[in-house]
């Protein structure tokens, strides 16, 4: 029987295709205390790598080549319901946040606000997904 | 080349035609008028004619009866009765007593020069008693033994004393022509009727007279039972020859007449007809018949007429001919308005393609414009803000100084994003192109309720989606009617509608503002205020309709109808 406890570090999927931006959010979350397990350029990359790294969060930009944040984070919720899902786009207009809302993503923040606060989020979506996982398991 | 259109063209061939009708209508009438007075005149002529010669006859029959009874009353006929012997001793005695009677019977020549035939003095036994033919004297073997047989003869003694007997014509036993009897018996004292005496007149004597008329009216004597024509005014009544024309009867309606006189038009001719007056002892029952040739149409209507007529022809045919050169430059004058107006259809086309050009242009330059701000200053920035984020919060935690000028230069990094993010906005909403009209208008409404004193509302009933250019042209007509309300409309709610119809999307854009004067749209739209300019012409480039109602403190309903 093999015991495995839970994770201390919220594992973090960072998909955004602007470079700077993406090394930045990692520096970021590490300096934290968060563990980036994968980085994506765009949605059909940060579907792959949600895929092969199971993060407890995937932090993802909106607009992106390809498969744009919305369909990989729809198809994110669909093959990993636990997984949460943060939006970080640069538009702020309400059509964006109900849409993603009705997709089931953790929150919506916009490119502009404090880091403190992307922090913030991170923590509130990884401790979400441990409940929701611990429900799961209690079940 | 440049034509000029000439606004009295067709009114010119209009006055001529009406001229034309003029002149025929009044040639028409002048016409009937001319006939009418030229017809009048004839009747008049035939009808005096008829009257002349009708007179003539009954002067003549009038005359002859009173010859004949002069005649009579001559003292030389009853002398030879009174005279003792018998009748033949007296004849064959001669002399003055028998003398006297022939001189009797010989004045008729001078009474009647040219138209008696033979005289005589008839015994009531018939026997001749005298006679003279043409003037001359029968001697006694040459008297003739019995008369009676003649058509006068019983007649007249049925006849009483003072009255005349006029036969019908028959032909003279003497002379061979047709003639007319007047006899009368010899008066006596004692009111016996022992003899008569007689002469007779030439039908052709009266023929004679009735062709003095002359010109082309023909006088003819139609005996009224029979219809036949006893004498006709062209021609002689010759010794041996039937009476008159007797076999022409195209007068047997004469018969049936009970008018004495009257005129109406037979085979083409006015025949004009009067009866002779009805006398005791004349056995002609006559009629004078006038006829003449209906005057031919162009004798008879004049010149006037017929100049009026052909001058109405030549303006009509000047008429028409200018009808034509009229319709001809109409039909040149239309088509070239036709080649005009596809010109201008044409370069309205033309300038509509080369507006939604520029148009669409303008967007696409907005829409690249906003994806490098996206791309690149707003990427950049949060990428800065992010990185200084790990450096302010451990000068933080470790309280070393700087750390509260770092945080004002994020924010001032952040309020720059959100300047850049509404910018963005402004010139492309990104959700126009990633969730289409409703979504980018639902997201202009909040921006109106959130940045405004306006509470604006959306109502679509959109199904799906539009094409890109017509949901930008909507959009940009709603944002720009939206920025009109919150600047000067003072209004605290404005209403969005977006709805289909008739194969159009209709937005309308209402308002409880102060409302404005349409009557003064066009000074508006000439100054370019409030962007109503800017609102039609998008509308109108996609071939839309744009509307806007209102009146001052009631508001504003822009309306702007787009086909799909």
């Amino acid at each position: 029987m093999t015991v495995t406890s839970a994770p201390t570090r919220a594992r973090v999927v960072v998909a955004d295709d602007d470079v700077n931006v993406r090394d930045a959010l990692c520096e970021l979350l590490e300096h934290r205390g968060c563990a980036v397990v994968g980085r994506a350029t765009d949605g059909a990359e940060a579907v792959t790598v949600t895929s092969d790294t199971d993060p407890d969060v995937v932090l993802m930009d909106l607009r992106m080549p390809g498969v744009d944040g919305i369909s990989a984070c729809r198809q994110i919720k669909d093959r990993f319901p636990t997984t949460q899902v943060i939006i970080l786009s640069a538009y702020d207009d309400e059509s964006f946040r109900e849409l993603a809302d009705g997709i089931g993503v953790y929150c919506y923040l916009v490119k502009g606000c404090p880091g403190e606060l992307i922090l913030d989020m991170v923590v509130r979506a990884f401790r979400m997904k441990r409940e929701v996982e611990a429900k799961e398991t209690g079940d | 080349m440049t034509s000029t259109n000439r606004p009295g063209g067709r009114s010119v061939p209009l006055a001529v035609l009406i001229l034309a009708v003029t002149l025929l209508a009044l040639s028409l009438v002048l016409a009937v008028h001319q006939r009418e007075r030229a017809r009048a005149a004839l009747d008049h002529r035939l009808t005096t004619m008829v009257g002349e010669e009708t007179a003539l006859l009954d002067n003549y029959f009038e005359r002859a009866r009173s010859i004949a009874l002069i005649t009579s009353h001559n003292p030389a006929f009853e002398d030879f009765y009174e005279t003792p012997g018998g009748r033949v001793a007296k004849l064959q005695a001669g002399g003055p007593l028998i003398e006297e009677a022939y001189d009797a019977l010989a004045y008729l020549q001078v009474l009647f020069p040219t138209s008696i035939g033979e005289a005589c003095f008839i015994d009531v036994g018939g026997a001749e008693n005298a006679r003279v033919v043409r003037g001359e004297y029968a001697t006694l073997g040459d008297l003739a033994p019995d008369e009676s047989g003649n058509p006068f003869f019983g007649p007249t003694f049925a006849m009483g004393q003072g009255d005349v007997y006029q036969a019908e014509p028959y032909v003279s036993p003497d002379t061979g022509e047709w003639v007319i009897s007047n006899s009368t018996i010899i008066p006596t004292g004692e009111g016996s009727k022992r003899a008569i005496v007689h002469f007779e007149v030439t039908v052709e004597s009266f023929r004679e007279t009735a062709a003095t008329f002359g010109d082309d009216a023909v006088i003819r004597v139609v005996d009224a039972p029979t219809g036949a024509v006893v004498i006709d005014s062209r021609y002689e009544q010759a010794v041996g020859a039937p009476l008159g024309r007797t076999q022409d009867h195209r007068f047997g309606w004469l018969s049936q007449v009970e008018q004495s006189s009257g005129i109406r038009t037979l085979d083409g001719a006015r025949t004009a007809f009067g009866r002779l007056s009805p006398t005791l002892g004349n056995a002609n029952t006559w009629f004078v018949v006038a006829t003449a040739p209906e005057i031919p149409f162009v004798d008879s209507v004049g010149l006037v007429p017929i100049v009026l007529t052909v001058v109405a022809l030549v303006l009509l045919l000047i008429g028409g001919m200018n009808s034509v050169r009229v319709s001809r430059t109409i039909r040149q004058q239309n088509r070239r308005l036709e080649e005009q107006g596809e010109r201008l259809e044409k370069a309205q086309s033309e300038r509509g393609r080369l507006l939604r050009q520029a148009v669409e242009a303008a967007e696409d330059e907005r829409r690249r414009i906003a994806a490098e701000l996206h791309d690149g200053p707003i990427q950049d920035l949060t990428a800065i803000d992010l990185r200084l984020e790990p450096l302010r919060l451990d000068l933080e935690e470790t309280e070393q100084p700087g750390s509260a000028s770092l945080r004002d230069a994020q924010e001032r990094i952040r309020h720059e994003i959100a300047e850049l993010r509404r910018l963005i906005a402004r010139l492309r909403p990104p959700a126009l192109d990633e969730r289409g009209l409703e979504a980018a208008l639902a997201d202009q409404a909040r921006l109106v309720t959130n940045s405004s004193e306006v509470v604006c509302r959306l109502s679509s009933k959109l199904a799906e989606r539009l094409d890109e250019t017509v949901e930008t042209i909507v959009y940009r007509v709603a944002q720009e009617a939206l920025t009109n309300v919150v600047k000067h409309a003072n209004a605290s709610h404005a209403d969005l509608s977006l709805y289909h119809r008739n194969g159009s999307v209709v937005l309308e854009v209402r308002d409880n503002g102060v409302g404005f004067d349409v009557s003064k749209l066009d000074e508006l739209l000439g100054g370019g205020h409030f962007g109503l300019a800017s609102m039609r012409e998008r509308v109108e480039m996609a071939g839309g309709a744009w509307l806007v109602e209102s009146h001052p403190g009631g508001g504003t309903c822009i309306r702007a109808e787009v086909p799909r």
